[in-house]
């Protein structure tokens, strides 16, 4: 088997996923092109040498619809026979196509894939491709289907997550964040959006909020108590009757934020790191998905991740950081509980809370920016892990060369 | 033409009256069959311009026994597709199809109607269209669940079909279900009138000449609705009546097509509800087997007293061992009680428990009396098992855990269930054998649903019994009793009774 080497990891920055978001005016393909153009101009390479472009995209209708992959592959003028395709796990997408991308490469089907994932939240928004899992009865019924903030209480009621640990996570987040661009941790990955002359969009994460405290998120109204109301706590309770009744401890600042971005990882095996004498900066150790209860939805990460360690051989101990999608406080909390792990080493620059989760490119994005902090503070091994809808966790193992 | 309850006349203009005679009236193999020769005969019949349906009235229901006698899937599908076949054919012949509306329209009758282009309903106080919640039966076979909804819209049609309303006709006419309403003497002649204007007719779901305005499941304001409205309707059934998830499923995916393919969905689902155990069990001793004559009061209030009391005895039984109380009460409703037994303890105050203990109750007898002397009693002083909020809200007393702690490992919800089923069957056979051995089990299992809160879907004690296994019963009863008590003892009239079901 070939090591899957990753050469670059580039992201744009995230625009806050409303009409008066700076990328709103950006169409998601321009986004996607935008980070495959830094790709070949940071990496000098011809695209000629590349196989495959995976992008992950959760809402592929409307203009990210009718694979965006391949449209952003031809709108970034790249050479025609680079293929494109798009997939969907949900908010795991951008990590799956980086898995995908990497299989290509150790398989030696592929030389050299792009693995990546692009949301425009603020143009195709949250929700608007519908689906059978949440909106045909039968299927409906018959998983207890619940929307992600239901199983985010859910999860917090059945874990004891309070209130107070929640909000806690969330300030934590924040600081680690405006900590984080302080200190231009990100900068080896961001590239600042233009539009076509060149004009500056957006060059920072623009959805965080530094001055967050326990006093302004103790404010916030939980965002899923109503909804809970009309039905959805009770099919919970259906699934779950040890629960009296459900805590709603989830609110807008304590949940991922909703934002546009795209993200891109440069893979290839050694053949081409040597004819174009790119630093292979890491390679994949090892990936895995996996399914998990879908009403509680959100409990995958931790079996993903094990998974993923078993399969490199490795225990939680011996990773140095993780990075696990802040798609909810709650699901983080757990997820540390059940792997044992202290916050110490997990998403030690925020994470989607401050940041912002657009759905499709997030995995690609946590993986770039775990590996720029490994790089920072000279450690190894990292760990990406994301919760996915309707059950299942998807995880990578990366390890520094 | 003649056939048993149709009959065809045809006046000078070709306008053909098809006539159902309505008395008694269930749709059963002879009716298909002669409806179907009806349609074929106006159907071939070129010189037909248009069709008028009448009948006194359209109270028209399942034959029950007709369809507990098909007995393959196979043969449900092909009878119910034979008459909604049938039906289509008629409604998209082209020719103008117009209903005259008078009397009770029931489920049955109001399949039939809705297949007309035009439906004139009778102003006077006796036209009735009568909805039954179909919890408790069976959803629509012949094209209900398809043209309801193309007709007046998602949300009216499940809100109609979930509900036990009576609509009359100028409810039905701002409902839509209805186009024009008349006195009686001017039905016949509107009806005419509509066809003789109209000489080409069709459905608005089959008219070329229009935009279909088919309601779209996953426009955005429906998708919406669906999501939330699911999520409803599972939480307050639980997962024991099938027909409500077969009637929203039949909806959703029948107007994500056309009327054609919507007919084969609406009948596939029908032929899989018929088949369902809970369906069968509640079709069963609610339909087939409903007392012909008044229960006795008298019997009813001593019998209801004793299951209730038993019912919340067995939570609190439960509790002592160390089982969690959201658990136990949550078991209880997704059972289909209408409360949990804690929640049923408080209301009929806690003290009540006493008189079902027995010798190795100790503790329970203790932990009873030591929330009386905190002065919780149940539901008349807001503090008992719950504590009792404004607005009807409550939940479980905090300090319960204090006294009586949840064990580590939880039993397993099968466990939690047969506990709270079996020592309220017992207790029903118990008192079935006192005081009534006379009377039938069938309407012994009519009373225990119909009248204490026994869960519908069983189709009674007796039924769940038989449906289940009497040998496993009598078995898993004979375990119980080893450990949990006598409660669990089941003699040998009631196994004598039971093993004869």
């Amino acid at each position: 088997m070939n090591d899957a080497l990753i050469f670059d990891t580039v992201r744009t920055p995230r625009g806050k996923g409303k009409k008066s978001g700076s990328l709103n005016e950006v169409p998601p393909v321009q986004l996607a092109s935008k980070v495959l153009k830094a790709i070949e101009e940071r990496n000098n390479i011809n695209t000629e040498d590349v196989d495959d472009v995976i992008l992950g995209c959760v809402h592929p209708i409307g203009e990210q619809g009718a694979d965006i992959a391949r449209t952003a592959v031809l709108e970034a003028n790249w050479h025609q026979t680079v293929s494109g395709a798009q997939v969907d796990r949900f908010c795991a997408s951008g990590l799956e196509a980086v898995n995908i991308a990497a299989a290509q490469v150790m398989s030696g089907q592929a030389d050299m894939s792009v693995g990546g994932g692009v949301e425009s939240m603020s143009r195709v928004p949250l929700g608007s491709s519908g689906g059978a899992w949440m909106a045909d009865p039968t299927v409906a019924y018959n998983s207890y289907f619940v929307p992600q903030g239901i199983s985010a209480d859910l999860l917090a009621t059945k874990y004891n997550y309070s209130r107070t640990d929640v909000d806690s996570y969330a300030v934590k987040s924040q600081q680690r964040a405006a900590k984080a661009w302080k200190e231009k941790r990100f900068k080896n990955s961001v590239i600042p959006v233009k539009d076509q002359n060149e004009l500056p969009i957006l060059d920072i994460d623009e959805y965080m909020r530094p001055d967050t405290t326990m006093q302004s998120l103790g404010a916030l109204e939980p965002s899923f108590e109503k909804m809970g109301n009309h039905g959805f706590d009770d099919v919970a309770i259906l699934k779950y009757p040890e629960i009296e009744s459900i805590k709603h401890v989830h609110h807008a600042g304590n949940s991922s934020g909703i934002v546009d971005g795209a993200a891109g990882v440069l893979i290839g095996n050694k053949k081409m790191g040597d004819k174009y004498e790119l630093k292979a900066r890491a390679k994949i150790r090892s990936f895995a998905s996996i399914g998990s209860e879908p009403t509680i939805m959100l409990t995958g990460p931790a079996d993903s991740a094990e998974k993923a360690l078993e399969k490199a051989n490795m225990q939680a101990s011996d990773i140095d950081l993780f990075e696990m999608n802040e798609a909810f406080a709650a699901v983080v909390l757990r997820f540390m509980d059940a792997l044992k792990v202290d916050h110490s080493k997990v998403n030690v620059n925020g994470g989607a809370i401050a940041l912002g989760h657009p759905l499709g490119a997030t995995g690609a994005i946590i993986l770039g920016t775990v590996l720029d902090e490994l790089e920072r503070r000279d450690l190894s091994t990292g760990l990406i892990t994301l919760c996915v809808g309707a059950g299942m966790g998807t995880a990578t193992i990366i390890e520094r060369i | 033409m003649r056939l048993d309850n149709l009959e065809i006349n045809i006046d000078d203009n070709g306008i053909a009256n098809l006539i159902i005679n309505s008395k008694n009236t269930l749709i059963n193999k002879q009716f298909i069959e002669n409806l179907k020769k009806a349609i074929d005969c106006i159907i071939n019949n070129k010189n037909i311009v248009g069709v008028i349906i009448s009948s006194k009235s359209y109270n028209y229901n399942y034959d029950i026994d007709f369809l507990f006698s098909l007995n393959t899937s196979a043969l449900i599908f092909e009878n119910i597709t034979k008459l909604s076949s049938a039906l289509r054919k008629l409604e998209n012949i082209g020719k103008p199809i117009v209903s005259i509306i008078s009397g009770s329209v029931e489920l049955g009758g109001l399949e039939i109607i809705l297949h007309s282009h035009y439906k004139i309903a009778n102003i006077d106080s006796n036209t009735k269209f009568i909805f039954k919640n179909l919890k408790y039966s069976l959803s629509p076979a012949i094209g209900a669940s398809q043209r309801l909804p193309r007709q007046i819209g998602i949300e009216n049609s499940l809100r109609l079909f979930l509900s036990n309303k009576i609509i009359n006709a100028k409810q039905a006419l701002k409902l839509k279900i209805v186009n024009e309403i008349a006195k009686k003497d001017a039905l016949m002649n509107k009806a005419k009138e509509y066809i003789l204007k109209n000489s080409i007719s069709y459905q608005p779901w089959d008219d070329k000449k229009y935009i279909t305005k088919q309601p779209n499941p996953f426009s955005q304001e429906n998708l919406g609705y669906f999501i939330s409205k699911i999520a409803m309707l599972h939480a307050k059934n639980s997962d024991h009546y099938p027909s409500v998830k077969i009637l929203i499923s039949a909806i959703f995916e029948g107007l994500n097509t056309n009327m054609h393919s919507g007919l084969k969905i609406e009948a596939r689902h029908f032929t899989w509800l018929l088949q369902n155990t809970e369906t069968k069990s509640m079709l069963t001793t609610l339909i087939l087997n409903k007392p012909q004559k008044e229960l006795d009061n008298a019997e009813i209030t001593i019998f209801k007293k004793s299951f209730v009391e038993n019912y919340a005895a067995e939570g609190v039984r439960l509790l002592i061992n160390g089982v969690s109380a959201a658990l136990i009460e949550n078991v209880g409703k997704r059972l289909g009680f209408e409360l949990g037994p804690l929640a049923t303890a408080d209301i009929l105050e806690i003290q009540c428990i006493i008189a079902h203990l027995d010798s190795t109750d100790a503790s329970i007898a203790a932990l009873i009396r030591s929330m009386q002397k905190i002065n919780r009693n149940g539901l008349s002083n807001k503090k008992g098992f719950y504590d009792y909020k404004e607005r009807g809200i409550k939940n479980i007393w905090n300090g319960l855990t204090d006294i009586v702690p949840p064990a580590k490992i939880q039993p397993a919800i099968k466990e939690i269930e047969n506990r709270l089923l079996y020592s309220t069957i017992n207790n029903i056979f118990y008192n079935y054998i006192k005081y009534s051995e006379f009377k039938s089990y069938e309407m012994y299992d009519y009373m225990a649903i119909n009248n204490i809160g026994f869960p519908e879907w069983t189709g009674g004690p007796f039924r769940w019994v038989k449906q289940n296994g009497v040998e496993s019963f009598i078995k898993n009863n004979h375990e119980y009793a080893k450990t949990l008590g006598s409660r669990f003892v089941i003699n040998n009239k009631i196994i004598n009774v039971i093993k004869n079901l």
